[in-house]
């Protein structure tokens, strides 16, 4: 199939939008993507004509919403070549990863036990396992990263003596690719590789089986899909062993009044009433992120990073890696003697959104000795002129600032 | 939101020798950083300036409240209610609310430490 951008933007009403008189140029996916006309009928859908508590009744509707809800798992198992009952649903990534460290961390770490992170992770992968660490006097180790925003290869040894190694796949702060394919056989024996694929699953294929690992995350918002639905893949002989992390309906066999039985999983994970229209709706995005093909999304958002790279004004310090075989459709930059706040509200005045800030990652900033910096993130729906816009509007603030 | 006077006011930055107080803080979440200095001699204040880096409305709210302040004693600077210090700024934060935070750091640093 072409990758025709004019036809998808069609599929997403809301880029039409003017914002401040000017057209919407929107650069801020790796926040949340926009959702398409697709995954909104399909939510309303469901709710027009199969809204029911899952799993519970016997009746029509229900087991009408039962079999969607157990459908739309099956294809996003298949879509990073994982089986059905390895996909966990959760709210977001950070629940998923809390998930893992409630249930995995808190009945497998002891005193002493090693964790490693990297300096580059998303504060929802570095805050569950530093509050673990404290709970159970662990050690928290983080793979270093280097200048270009690329982590340190010789200190990919630290995970010979780690219980969890818990790193993301592409940094939603850099756009750095990490060599997870080069990281995950570096895990011990009896220890756990976890995977924060938030940036990537929705923007190249990812099979979780060639990656190596042995749990990934990520969230439905970051891929067309509604807020609200998050995925947490786990190997099947993990999430049997693993304790639940929710206690309540949906997650048992049997219950008497001093004892109860859990079910397997995925549902031992799944306490309560799950948001049905949210997993249906990210089932839609996927089959339409497939129909337009993760490769041409991927090739795509590397062509507009080359074209900033390429046509960035001057006074533009740019972060991340040089090399665009390990960078992602993320551009983060700082102009000279413009604050990244003062850049974004005079962006926005042109119908620009950016993300200024940390970005989620403060150690990162910390380590880079930045105090913050501007992020252009790409998806399927981006164009050149988008780019030129960015840059236009940077030399417009330039101007204002005399810089 | 009209960037070309407060452009000028966050230059304004001013390090005080002969200060009698000081008072720094910083918004985490974004790194800007302020410290305030004030010379203060029977209960009024007779210099306040500031320094500090970060956004263009923190650093400029800093400059229009060590202004206001100039002159007024401890007492009239405690009753400052945050209204009447955004008012100073005379601009619309309505339409962003994310830059509140910014705009009332100066202010904060100031009612934390009186
Ligand atoms: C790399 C990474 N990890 C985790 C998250 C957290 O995602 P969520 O807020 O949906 O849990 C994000 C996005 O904010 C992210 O970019």
């Amino acid at each position: 199939m072409m990758f025709d951008v004019e036809k998808i933007r069609k599929d997403f009403p809301i880029l039409d939008l003017r914002v401040n008189g000017k057209p919407l140029v929107y650069l801020d996916s790796a926040a949340t993507s926009q959702k398409p006309l697709q995954v909104l009928d399909a939510v309303r859908n469901y709710y027009l004509t199969s809204n029911s508590n899952v799993h519970r009744g016997v009746h029509y509707l229900s087991e009408q919403a039962t079999i969607v809800f157990e459908k739309a798992r099956k294809t996003i198992a298949s879509f990073i070549n994982a089986n059905p009952e390895e996909i966990v649903f959760t709210k977001n990534s950070t629940e998923a990863l809390n998930l893992l460290m409630y249930s995995y961390g808190m009945s497998k770490i002891k005193e002493g036990d090693r964790i490693v992170l990297s300096e580059m992770e998303h504060h929802s992968n570095i805050v569950p396992w530093q509050q673990l660490a404290i709970r159970k006097k662990a050690e928290l180790s983080y793979i270093p990263v280097n200048k270009e925003g690329i982590l340190e290869e010789n200190a990919f040894s630290l995970m010979e003596k780690a219980s969890i190694t818990s790193i993301m796949h592409i940094s939603n702060a850099l756009g750095t690719i990490n060599p997870i394919g080069k990281m995950a056989p570096l895990a011990k024996e009896n220890s756990v590789f976890i995977v924060d694929a938030s940036q990537s699953v929705p923007h190249m294929p990812i099979d979780v089986k060639k990656l190596g690992c042995d749990f990934l995350v990520f969230t439905g918002h970051k891929m067309l899909g509604p807020m609200g639905i998050g995925i947490l893949y786990g190997k099947k002989e993990l999430l049997e062993e693993m304790p639940p992390f929710l206690f309540g309906g949906e997650m048992i066999t049997e219950v008497h009044k001093y004892s109860s039985k859990w079910s397997t999983p995925p549902q031992k994970f799944e306490a309560g009433t799950p948001d049905v229209g949210a997993v249906i709706g990210l089932a839609k995005a996927i089959d339409y992120l497939s129909s337009i093909g993760m490769e041409n999304i991927h090739s795509h958002e590397k062509e507009l990073v080359s074209y900033a790279l390429e046509t960035a004004p001057e006074n533009v310090e740019i972060y991340g890696p040089k090399d665009s075989s390990k960078r992602a459709g993320i551009l983060s930059f700082n102009v000279k003697g413009i604050h990244s706040h003062d850049l974004s509200t005079i962006l926005d005045s042109e119908g620009i959104a950016i993300r200024a800030g940390n970005h989620c990652a403060q150690p990162l900033h910390e380590k880079l000795g930045l105090p913050g910096s501007a992020r252009a993130s790409f998806y399927l729906y981006n164009t050149k002129e988008e780019v030129d816009a960015l840059w236009k509007g940077v030399e417009k603030a330039k101007k204002l600032f005399g810089v | 939101m009209d960037f070309e006077p407060l452009i000028e006011l966050s230059k304004k930055k001013r390090k005080m020798q002969d200060s009698t107080h000081s008072f720094k803080g910083s918004n985490s979440s974004c790194g800007d950083e302020v410290t305030i200095f004030l010379r203060v001699k029977n209960d009024r204040i007779e210099d306040a300036s500031f320094d500090g880096r970060g956004c263009i409305i923190s650093m400029a709210s800093a400059a229009l409240l060590t202004e206001h302040i100039k002159g007024k004693t401890l007492e009239e600077v405690k009753k400052l209610t945050k209204e009447a210090h955004l008012e100073l700024l005379g601009f619309d934060l309505s339409r962003n609310p994310s830059r509140l935070k910014c705009a009332l750091l100066s202010f904060i640093i100031l009612k934390e430490n009186l």
